[in-house]
């Protein structure tokens, strides 16, 4: 790894490890953040859903959803001290086992979550139900998406020792 | 051979906050001569993480002493009890 890589590596390991985000870490923290968290993603889907009847409104409530999203994921994310998403070099063994547990968690729900929206998919089509709205699908599309980029910070910020 | 659960993992019994006491060491110096993070050393004195071979040699070197004096797989005596021996043996 180069110089710059390296440094920036630092940095963001420093700046995710900030003694002020001290009050975050906490399990009940961290356990309501994960809960706001997936309720900024269930809103999202609904957001989704209204957007065919109602762009303008449904357009606004995206806006809000991106920020409640940021902060909550910007949040998470310091509470567990970016453990998930920073490379070995800047991790510990014990922090580095925590991600290695934490990405095995997060991939046996992702797929289990996966399976059951392929499943839906499979039901819709045998029950040749009639082609959802843009929004459905736009929204069939981009949660798995922003899930698989929350799910492993989620798990990790459940972990009781993180 | 089956793979082992880590329920089955042995405990292991260290020194680690009496010799960073002893020697009046924060945990945060502990962990930067060791090179982890200061969360680790405090999960290594309370018994939740138990250390890799090469960690627990570098902890040992910190205080100068052999592994096996640092790090046990049975508890270890109270230091008291060491000292002045339990009651029976008084």
């Amino acid at each position: 790894m180069n110089t710059s890589t390296s440094t920036r590596t630092q940095r963001r390991a420093a700046r995710l490890d900030d003694p002020r985000f001290e009050t975050m870490r906490t399990p009940a923290v961290r356990r309501r953040l994960v809960a706001a968290l997936i309720v900024v993603l269930v809103v999202e889907a609904a957001v989704f859903c209204l957007i065919d009847r109602a762009p303008v409104p449904a357009v606004i409530g995206l806006a809000v959803v991106i920020l409640a999203f940021v902060f909550c994921f910007g949040a998470l994310k310091a509470s567990t001290r970016g453990v998930e998403e920073l490379p070995a070099e800047a991790l510990d063994e014990r922090q580095w086992q925590l991600r290695g547990e934490a990405y095995a968690r997060s991939y046996r729900i992702g797929f289990g979550l996966l399976t059951l929206e392929l499943a839906a998919v499979a039901v819709w089509l045998i029950r040749d139900l009639p082609v959802p709205g843009t929004g459905v699908l736009a929204a069939a599309v981009l949660l798995p998406f922003h899930l698989g980029l929350v799910l492993p910070t989620m798990v990790t910020a459940s972990s009781r020792t993180v | 051979m089956p793979p082992r659960k880590r329920s089955d993992d042995v405990e292991l019994f260290n020194r680690l906050a009496l010799l960073r006491a002893e020697r009046g060491m924060s945990r945060q110096e502990l962990a930067d001569s060791v090179g982890v993070h200061y969360q680790t050393i405090g999960y290594l004195e309370r018994g939740e993480y138990s250390p890799s071979a090469t960690l627990a040699l570098r902890l040992a070197a910190v205080f100068g002493l052999p592994m096996e004096a640092v790090f046990s797989l049975t508890p270890f005596r109270a230091l008291s009890e060491q000292v002045y021996g339990t009651q029976e043996e008084r």
